[in-house]
């Protein structure tokens, strides 16, 4: 018979700690409602800050994603000197490791393009056999040039060198930019659930020390603050999301107009970090806030 | 229930409290006198340990509460209640709400918490004011609830610091006589006052305070 006592004694804890923890729920939906108007000036604030959080992460996201693709669009142009074997040179390129595509468009297919994109007189073909290489790396491309060039049966080469370079320093700008955003925004936001529990805890002084003084426990008393903040990171983030989904029907616009794909997963990897950062903020700022303020 | 023990309470340089012994048996009901300053309200923080003795041991049915670990301190308070010469109540709760919050946190069932608020509500002399909110009763009715709070988890020690300090004679002696009908149900009951007509109307054992010293300690006793 002991074990059946024990599971029935273990049931009703269960029930208890289920009961517990529902009327925490209980507890914060009433502190909520009981900051009414706050409720309002908190949860707008989280939303705008996280929305020009998220906002600008998208917009980095796509601009890195633009520069990569524009960046993968630079290809080094190798010129063939007349006389010499294009398949040569291609066999000897493929020694070098950091190349992803390369492709060989003889003189005569180089000509035929031209003459339908304009109207070239009847002249004897005067282009050069062209090896259209490009690099995994961007950051090799210089070294290739300088071995290439060096190469008898290269007759030169060509690479839009400023661009590329201009269009690498934006990625390179915008990834650190957006960590110190990243920071900054989330120190804000963790300030303001912080100060805002604060302040219902401080409004609650004299209640939250009945309490104490019934035997109520630390976590009765304490988590209803913690949910609270949550619960306005939460909502600040699920509103944030709105003009997260404008802008994403923009940046699908404006990368058609320049014939690159989406950035696939970027949108959803851009509304988990805005939901995540607003529950994690929420959480982390009235958990330091409880701690602080609310010594039991 | 209650043993104490060498026990000093300094703020500062200033000794609040020097008791070298003193023991309250299960059941009793006792009598803290003295005058303002004298030490009552000391001696019973460090009871429900809102105050460490300097020095010395509190034990409250047999645990030295110096040494509980903070955590087990609500444990504490859940088997004993504590009545406020302020009341303390809630006022933006109704009655029912500030009796019955203390066993909600428990996880009792709302049928369970219901029928104890209730039987509460009647030791007190409240059984129809469960909807009213403090600000719409008397001090003494407010004084009931916060009784019917102390007394909802049937708690076996009662502590009560000057309950009827803010309340006229008449009143006083009702609030008195809920405390005596808690003592009868086996509560362990201890009232500081000094209120002279009411210690020597119910011939309880009376212990005296001076300076933060026990000077008299008799039984079915008078205030001075
Ligand atoms: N928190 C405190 N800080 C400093 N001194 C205190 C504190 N609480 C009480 N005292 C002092 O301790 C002495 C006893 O106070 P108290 O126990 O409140 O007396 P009583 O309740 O009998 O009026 C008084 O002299 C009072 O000034
Ligand atoms: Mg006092």
């Amino acid at each position: 018979m002991p074990g059946l006592m024990d599971r029935e004694f273990l049931g009703a804890t269960i029930n208890t700690d289920i009961r517990i923890f529902f009327r925490v729920i209980g507890e914060t939906i009433k502190g909520i409602k009981r900051s009414h108007w706050m409720n309002l000036v908190i949860i707008s604030t989280m939303a705008a800050i996280l929305s020009i959080f998220g906002c600008l992460f998208r917009s980095g996201l796509f601009v890195s994603h633009f520069v990569d693709e524009v960046g993968n669009a630079i290809q080094v142009s190798v010129y063939v000197k007349p006389g010499h074997d294009a398949n040569n040179l291609v066999k000897k390129f493929s020694e070098y490791k950091n190349i992803e595509k390369i492709k060989i468009i003889t003189r005569e297919e180089a000509w035929k393009d031209l003459k339908t994109q304009m109207d070239i007189p009847e002249i004897n073909n005067p282009l050069p056999d062209t090896i259209r290489v490009k690099l995994k790396d961007k950051a090799e491309v210089k070294d290739f040039i300088k071995t290439v060039k060096n190469l008898n049966s290269v007759e030169d080469v060509q690479y839009a060198e400023q661009f590329a370079d201009k269009v690498m320093g934006v990625g390179h700008f915008i990834n650190i930019a957006a960590i110190v955003i990243v920071i900054a925004l989330g120190g804000l936001t963790f300030s303001i659930i912080n100060n805002t529990i604060h302040l219902v805890i401080e409004s609650r002084k004299k209640e939250i020390e009945i309490m104490r003084m019934m035997g109520v426990s630390d976590w009765y008393i304490k988590a209803p603050y913690i949910f609270q903040g949550i619960f306005y990171g939460f909502c600040g983030a699920f509103f944030a999301v709105i003009p997260l989904i404008a802008l994403n029907s923009y940046i699908k616009k404006f990368a058609e107009l320049f014939y690159i794909g989406i950035d696939a997963n970027s949108s959803q990897i851009v509304v988990l970090s805005v939901l995540f950062m607003g529950i994690a903020v929420g959480a982390l700022g009235s958990i330091f806030s409880v701690k602080k303020y609310l010594k039991v | 229930m209650i043993r104490l023990k060498n026990t000093v309470k300094k703020y500062g340089i200033q000794r609040a409290l020097d008791c070298s012994n003193l023991h309250i048996k299960v059941g009793e009901f006792v009598f803290l006198v003295g005058a303002s300053g004298a030490g009552k309200s000391t001696l019973m923080r460090l009871m429900y340990r809102e105050e460490l003795p300097t020095r010395g041991q509190v034990f409250v049915g047999g645990v030295d509460v110096a040494k509980m670990h903070p955590s087990k301190v609500p444990h504490l308070r859940r088997r004993m209640g504590i009545v406020f010469q302020d009341f303390k109540l809630l006022c933006d709760h109704n009655v029912f709400d500030n009796v019955a919050f203390v066993i909600r946190a428990l996880g009792m069932s709302s049928r369970e918490i219901k029928k104890r608020v209730r039987g509460a509500l009647k030791i007190v002399g409240l059984p129809d004011k469960a909807d009213a909110l403090p600000t719409q009763l008397s001090g003494g009715e407010q004084q009931r609830v916060g009784i019917a709070r102390a007394i909802v988890n049937g708690p076996s020690l009662l502590i009560a610091d000057e309950p009827t300090g803010n309340l006229d004679p008449q009143t006083s002696m009702e609030i008195m006589d809920i405390l005596e009908q808690v003592n009868k149900r086996g509560t362990t009951v201890i009232v500081a006052t000094h209120d002279q007509i009411i210690v020597d109307h119910f011939k309880k054992r009376v212990i005296t305070l001076e300076q933060g010293r026990i000077i008299k300690d008799i039984n079915a006793g008078t205030y001075g």
